[in-house]
């Protein structure tokens, strides 16, 4: 086991902290988007999963480039 | 109801891609520890295949559009989209540091970050819940043959049940991995298309005219309720075996990361798929036996008899890809954490030979149980109750230090008896019925007692850090966690 994979054992509580906002507020925004939009036209349901999907890559993309190297 | 052979043979051709995939990954599995687990070895595409396959099971495809069906949209909506943040949890907090550990298993994880005690208790609960959801997931791939094709549902479920155990037995995760790829394929295709039939030829404005306006409720207090209870259901399938098992698997860390992310995406269309067929079955076929049986018989419906047919290898391909997983992941709990600590004489030949006695008897219990109960959905959702009192300990694994053995094993063994017992009680009708005593109480009850008595017996009785560091200043937490890894 390398020194750097000790030091990254446990998530920094910045880390923790980041991730379960993000986990919230996505929660929160998922369901708005459901609730909000959904169900009306099949062009806006496919205009809101994009949305949405888009929304969670680049939130993963960028968690990854501070947390997790690269 | 006779056969329909235009409908029955796609599926017999799907059956027979899968056994040629099980002969073709079984090339791989030349030991134990190929059987069992495949570490770093799965690439990204694989790894995304084999996590959004395995998730997307019989509750997935057929209860979800039940509920939209029963007559509420948006509760099928919030099952599915309550998925959404557990797989941002696997991606965000659990996958990096386990991955860096690279545990063969649950069992081990628990025992590397706390203690053997609290290993064993997690492989416990994992066993219990895993005969029955293959059982569950048995059950539904069962229910899906014996509706298209007519065939009965005792020979259905023993024919699905035949083809998983012929590849799970002959090529063990490897197996597993390479289907879960093929299935994962079918999934989306059929699912899709059906969606797209439904656009075509009923519309969302026909729905929206015809179904009362409770079809659409978007449910308020109890809505949210129902929404943060799944969150927590879902997430009691984190600390199953097979999520360990993918992490470990991961080649690189960005396929580690991607995989999960891409699941909670997968969840998103679940979500919106789930709430568009169950509703377009209950306006096209008001009256039919049970709400489960929704997109199976909209499809038939809807879709000529041989596309049905593919519709079928693909609702079938989801409940099998499951099914196999399941049958895979106890395994591995039993040989490598049970049977090898208790007779370490036995040779890698002899493990791998026992690891496929294992998996054919456990699937003879899963059929039995499947044969017996008949159910998919309570019986899914009732063993994840087992569960939930591992959530605090695994996230605390890491995210916090303080977290003792002590506590974790007191805060998993006695919310796990709140959590299922209060599950139990309901089902038998100890409790009033409804969801607030069948589903709410228990969950919350469940989740709230193990995190109390982490949090509280952690700062009651701190974990003894051993003096001894290696020799470069190693920490000693790690170098405990260092010494009982498998290599």
């Amino acid at each position: 086991m390398s020194s750097s994979t000790e030091e990254k054992f446990y998530w920094p509580s910045k880390a923790s902290g980041y991730a379960l906002l993000l986990i919230a507020g996505f929660s929160i925004l998922v369901l708005l988007l459901f609730v909000v939009g959904m169900y009306r036209h099949p062009a806006l349901d496919v205009l809101i999963l994009a949305v949405m999907a888009l929304a969670i890559y680049y939130m993963g993309v960028r968690y990854y480039k501070m947390f997790m190297g690269e | 109801m006779a056969v329909a052979w235009d409908v029955l043979i796609p599926v017999i051709i799907y059956f027979i891609v899968l056994l040629v995939i099980g002969v073709y990954a079984s090339r791989r599995v030349k030991s134990f520890r190929d059987y069992i687990i495949a570490v770093g070895q799965v690439s990204s595409f694989a790894l995304l295949g084999t996590v959004i396959a395995t998730q997307w099971g019989g509750v997935t495809v057929m209860g979800v559009p039940g509920l939209a069906y029963a007559g509420e949209t948006y509760r099928a909506v919030y099952y599915a989209s309550a998925a959404v943040p557990r797989f941002l949890v696997w991606a965000l907090l659990l996958a990096y540091p386990i991955w860096l550990a690279k545990p063969w298993t649950v069992t081990e994880w628990f025992t590397q970050r706390f203690d053997r005690k609290c290993g064993y208790l997690a492989a416990i609960l994992n066993i219990l819940g895993f005969v029955g959801l293959i059982a569950g997931q048995l059950v539904a791939a069962a229910r899906i043959l014996s509706v298209i094709t007519g065939i009965p549902f005792e020979f259905s479920l023993l024919m699905g049940a035949a083809i998983v155990i012929i590849y799970t037995v002959t090529a063990g995760l490897w197996g597993v991995i390479y289907t879960d790829i093929f299935q994962f394929i079918i999934i989306f295709a059929g699912i899709l298309t059906l969606a797209g039939v439904v656009h075509a030829t009923i519309g969302l404005d026909t729905l929206r005219a015809n179904l009362p306006p409770t079809q659409w409720s978007t449910l308020g207090v109890d809505g949210a309720l129902y929404f943060v209870t799944l969150f927590i259901l879902w997430c009691a399938d984190l600390p199953f075996n097979y999520v360990i098992q993918r992490i470990s698997s991961a080649k690189t860390k960005r396929a580690l990361f991607m995989a999960p992310i891409f699941g909670a995406i997968s969840y998103l269309l679940a979500a919106y798929l789930g709430g568009l067929l169950g509703t377009a079955a209950r306006y096209t076929l008001p009256k039919i036996p049970s709400a489960d049986e929704a997109v199976i018989r909209l499809s038939v419906t809807l879709l000529p008899p041989t596309v049905a047919g593919f519709l079928c290898a693909a609702l079938l391909a989801v409940t099998m890809s499951s099914a196999d997983t399941y049958l895979n992941a106890p395994v591995a709990l039993l040989t490598n954490d049970i049977v090898k600590p208790l007779k370490p004489t036995l040779t890698d030949r002899q493990l791998l030979a026992l690891s496929r006695i294992v998996t054919l008897a456990l699937s003879v219990i899963a059929i039995i149980m499947g044969l017996w109960l008949r159910g998919i959905i309570t019986v899914l959702v009732t063993f994840l109750y087992f569960t939930i009192a591992l959530i605090p300990a695994f996230i605390a694994s890491v995210t916090w230090r303080r977290a003792s053995p002590t506590a974790a094993f007191w805060s998993m063994l006695i919310g796990g008896v709140v959590g299922a017992g209060l599950r139990f009680a309901a089902i038998y009708g100890f409790t009033p019925p409804g969801l607030l005593y069948g589903m709410y109480i228990p969950a919350f009850l469940a989740i709230a007692i193990s995190s109390v008595l982490l949090i509280a017996i952690s700062f009651a009785k701190p974990m003894q850090v051993k003096s001894s560091t290696l020799a470069g200043g190693t920490k000693p937490d790690v170098y405990r966690i260092a010494r009982l890894m498998p290599w």
